[in-house]
């Protein structure tokens, strides 16, 4: 369900007070609402995968949380420990 | 906080308001009411095609080729119009209109089957995301739809030819024109709004207006008025009440209509004299006599409107009580209130600590989060006893209540009939 106004208020001001800094964002969450939250807050927006194949690069589970966890570290001014390239237990 | 996050919203509720209370006129006039359904569904089935084409579907190549399946569909309505092999099977447009809605709806489904998270894009299309809207996007539509204004306004009088009656030349390439500024509008608006809201834009205003004036700059300010109103009033109810926007304003638009109609039928009452008022008189017989049958056979079922009695006046369950149920049901009232206000209190704690707006270690933390479900727990017990009274109650309210009022419902039906024959 979309979001009601007052929801949405309470949430940017509970972002505001804590200084969130970044959003983790759903791909089906609504582009508008997530936009409207970054604008409001000034928090950056990263869209993590949900599962296999949700996106091109996440071709199996490993690969699902290389591609997740390099986008969070990007996201929050870091480097990935563990980037994509790295060694996987096979 | 309320201007920052409902400005933007308003503001494009009432241009959307505004454009689709004209475009409605239109469509109420030629009895095409589903054609907005059908063409924003073609702008569905675009989008999702786009999607499938590796577009996002908020980006520029989503819309275009909405667009392009839009013309599409409004060249398709267009070249179907008065078509005499049609006109001899006795098949009306919104048979046609219903069918491209189908089709176009089937279509958009075996398309999604193949994008990831199908189901949400669908949503999304339904619902929209009002509360997402920003400046720019107000900008662009008030732009778009002030150019279709003035094209509808150069183009009146065939426009009005086409709809409300008249001798036209060309009248399929009018026909196309008007189709396509109308999916031009559509599409722009689905995305916004939803196909729902959009509908409701669309129809609500212009029936509004119809019910109330025959001149049609009349009902094209009746419907302005009401497409207005219903925007304030539903914004301001989703904020009051902590609802989805677009839904709200949606209801608030029927809850209108049927003010505007139930005012229209108590003006008809009081004009028609006591053959009006014996005629509401046997429908309001017929539905007391129904609601005591329902109680008297199913006791057990849902009754919502005995629910709603009984939330306002306690005591027209109590009456239905033992001294002793009595008893229960009032410490069961209040505890489950007294509950009720310090789950909410607790709920806010877990939230301040969740968020970091309030210190506390994993012990704390767990502690907070077992005495919540305890309290919880107690509340549902509580809330568990008020139902099994109830349904002591309804037990004795099937034969107390029910039973006369499926009497006094059939009399008054009855006795009203006959006064309305004489």
């Amino acid at each position: 369900m979309p979001p009601s106004p007052a929801h949405l208020g309470r949430l940017i001001e509970r972002m505001r007070a804590a200084g969130v800094r970044v959003i983790v964002a759903d791909p089906g969450a609504s582009p508008a609402i997530v936009r409207r939250l970054a604008d409001a807050t000034g928090a950056r927006v990263v869209t993590l995968a949900p599962s296999v194949g949700a996106e091109p690069a996440a071709t199996d589970y490993l690969a699902l949380f290389d591609v997740n966890v390099e986008r969070l570290a990007r996201a929050l001014g870091g480097e990935a420990t563990n980037p994509a390239g790295a060694p996987r237990p096979q | 906080m309320t201007l920052e996050l409902l400005g933007w919203p308003l503001a494009a509720a009432l241009v959307l308001a505004g454009i689709h209370a004209w475009l409605g006129l239109h469509v109420l006039a030629r009895g095409v009411i589903f054609v907005d359904l059908a063409l924003a569904q073609v702008a569905a089935l675009g989008a999702t095609v786009a999607l499938l084409a590796g577009h996002g579907p908020q980006g520029a190549g989503a819309y275009w080729y909405a667009l392009a399946f839009t013309a599409g569909g409004a060249a398709l309505l267009a070249a179907l119009r008065d078509r005499p092999g049609l006109a001899r099977a006795a098949i009306p447009s919104e048979a046609v209109i219903g069918i491209v809605y189908a089709v176009a709806a089937a279509l958009t489904v075996l398309v999604l089957e193949r994008v990831p998270l199908g189901g949400e894009q669908v949503k999304a299309l339904l619902v929209g995301s009002l509360l997402g809207v920003t400046g720019d996007d107000v900008g662009r539509l008030t732009a778009l739809y002030g150019a279709v204004g003035v094209a509808g306004w150069l183009a009146r009088r065939p426009l009005a030819a086409l709809s409300f009656g008249g001798t036209l030349r060309h009248a399929r390439v009018w026909d196309f024109g008007f189709y396509l500024l109308f999916g031009l509008v559509v599409t722009s608006s689905v995305r916004v709004a939803g196909v729902l809201l959009v509908f409701a834009y669309l129809i609500v205003p212009a029936v509004a207006g119809a019910l109330l004036a025959r001149d049609a700059s009349r009902r094209l300010v009746i419907g302005w008025s009401v497409g207005a109103l219903g925007s304030v009033a539903g914004i301001a109810a989703s904020f009051r009440w902590d609802l989805p926007t677009g839904a709200t304003i949606v209801a608030t638009l029927g809850a209108l209509l049927a003010a505007l109609g139930a005012g229209l039928g108590i003006r008809r009452l009081a004009r028609g004299g006591r053959r009006s008022v014996m005629a509401a008189s046997v429908v309001l017989g017929v539905a007391i006599a129904l609601a005591g049958a329902a109680l008297a056979v199913f006791p057990r079922a849902d009754h919502v409107w005995l629910d709603a009695l009984e939330g306002a006046l306690p005591p027209l369950q109590d009456a239905f009580l033992s001294a002793h149920e009595r008893g229960v049901a009032a410490d069961a009232r209040e505890a489950s209130a007294r509950g009720a206000r310090e789950v909410a209190v607790l709920r806010t704690r877990q939230a301040d600590v969740a968020w970091g707006a309030r210190a506390a270690g994993a012990e704390e933390r767990e502690r907070l989060r077992q005495f919540t479900l305890g309290r919880e727990e107690l509340v549902a017990g509580d809330r568990m006893v008020l139902r099994t009274l109830r349904s002591r109650a309804r037990q004795r309210q099937r034969y107390w209540l029910g039973v006369p009022l499926l009497a006094l419902g059939a009399a008054t039906a009855a006795v009203a009939a006959r006064q309305r024959r004489r």
